[in-house]
Order: C-alpha cells, then structure tokens, then sequence
C-alpha cells in the first residue's frame, strides 16, 4: 500500500461511522441494504462484514436503535435507526466536518505561496 | 433439499466466524453471528445463488478473524486486577495451607476476564489432574487412607498438586504480565 493509502485508510475509518448514521439519518435501513449503500461509495468499505460490528457499537453507545421487522420474503430482518442521540452526534460532527473539510480545501487547494 | 456447493461455503464460513469470535462475549458474538447470517441471507435471496456469486459475496465480507477483531472493541483491561492476585495467591499458597485451596484459586481465574478461554483450560487441566490421579486411584483401589500404597499415591497427587498449582500460576502470571 503506497504511504497515501495507509492514511486514507485511517481518516475512512474514523467518518465511517458517521456515515453510516448519515445514512440512517435519511431512513431506517436493514443490514444488508445499508452495506450495499455504502459500497456504492467508492473504496468507502474495504471488508463489508466489519459493517456490523460498527452498528453494534453504534447501538451500544446509543446511537443506533433496532427493531426485528416481519418480511413476507423470509426471516424478519434487523432495522437500525437513528436514535435522538445519534441524530445529535451526526449533527454535531456534520458541523466540525464542513469546517474541517473547507479548512483543509482552503490549505491544500487554495493560495499556496 | 440437498445442501449445495454455496451452502457449504457459508456454512465453513460461519463456522470459521463463530471460532474467531470465540472469545468475545456470548452476546456480541451472538450478535455478531446473527447480523453476518442475516446479511448472507438476504443477499442470496437477492439473487447470489450459485457457487461463484456466494464465492464472491463472502470474499466481499472479508476474513471471518476480521471481522472477529472488528467487534472485539476494547480487549478487558490486561493489567493485574485484584481478582486476578488473589487466584494466583491461592494457587501458589493455596495448596501449602490445604490441598484444596488451589481449586478455589482456579475458581478465580476462570471467573476472571483478563485471561483468555484457553489460558484457562490448560491452567484447569494442571489443576485438575492431581484431583483426577486421587479420584482414579479411590475408584481403582477403593480406599485413600490405608496403609501403604494408598498413603504415599496421597502424598504423591498432594505434592503433585502444589507443583502442578505453581506451574499453573506461573503460566498465567506470565501470559499476563506479557500482555500487560
């Protein structure tokens, strides 16, 4: 891995979970259709299955709720919401993130002398 | 229905996953389990049904001991608890005071949660197997405190005992101490 990867690859980890409740933030969303959503993002997920052990920690913390839902397809499946914690926390970071992001716009793309 | 080919590739890869998740806790590994069951379910139902696709959909969820590590968290602490000295106490004095002591001492280090499932097993094992020798030796002989050979197997499987509780907590002490 070249030495940009191994950096990405830590700032993908630390908004990762964030984007997930950003994700959940728009609806309520069962595992498998919330990996395949976050797959569309190119080289956003490297190993699909450490997905659900975000979510677990996610519920733990209180972020995330859960609810088992009948599906005329098969076994009822596990949805994941946010809770009012999680929709604050996203908020919150949402905030701190643009501002991070336009800073670091402003260093590395903006006037360099 | 007969089990194909991709059935049998979950099903090797759930069983790897369940091991890697060994030492979580039953809840998040069950949790863990559940949530990768699930996820494998729904996305045969949506349409991986045949070998490769069911090849590919796990080489997408990537390796059963990563996703293990993923939810371990924060390991417990692995630093010396009070728990923890007072088993080694009584497994290295433990058995000098009464030869029972020491069991109580294993007690301990299987209540504890800062060494892993199969640190305790092999410390039980030392432990235990003086306490099997004397439980043999009664059912093969039918008695403990007669003259003779009954008297010095005791005294055997006791000191036997007091080597084998060190043994054990010197091995514990040092997984211990190396993860400290």
């Amino acid at each position: 891995m070249e030495p940009g990867g191994a950096r990405i690859s830590q700032l993908r980890r630390g908004v990762l979970e964030f984007c997930v409740l950003s994700l959940l933030g728009d609806e309520e969303l069962y595992g498998f259709e919330l990996v395949r959503r976050l797959s569309e993002v190119d080289g956003m997920v490297t190993s699909e299955g450490t997905i659900y052990p975000l979510l677990s920690r996610l519920r733990r913390d209180g972020w995330v709720t859960t609810s088992w839902v009948e599906s005329e397809s098969g076994p009822p499946r596990r949805y994941y919401a946010l809770s009012k914690e999680g929709r604050r926390a996203l908020a919150s970071f949402t905030d701190e993130w643009v501002r991070f992001r336009d800073a670091v716009d402003a260093l590395m793309l903006g006037e360099s002398t | 229905m007969s089990r194909t080919a991709a059935d049998e590739l979950v099903e090797d890869y759930l069983r790897q996953l369940a091991d890697a998740a060994s030492d979580l806790e039953p809840d998040r590994r069950a949790e863990l389990l559940e949530g990768i069951t699930e996820h494998i379910d729904a996305a045969r139902a949506d349409g991986a049904e045949d070998e490769v696709a069911v090849r590919a959909l796990l080489d997408r969820l990537g390796a059963p001991t990563e996703i293990a590590a993923a939810a371990g968290g924060a390991p417990p602490p692995a630093t010396w608890g009070g728990l923890e000295v007072v088993a080694l106490v009584l497994l290295t004095v433990g058995p000098l005071v009464m030869p029972l002591l020491g069991l109580l001492g294993l007690g301990l280090v299987v209540r504890s949660g800062r060494w892993r499932r199969a640190e305790k097993g092999i410390a039980a094992v030392l432990c235990l197997l003086p306490v099997a020798v004397v439980v043999a030796f009664y059912v093969t002989e039918g008695e403990l405190f007669g003259l003779g050979s009954g008297n010095s197997a005791l005294f055997g499987a006791y000191v036997g005992a007091i080597v084998l509780d060190w043994a054990a907590a010197l091995f514990l002490g040092l997984r211990l101490r190396a993860r400290s």
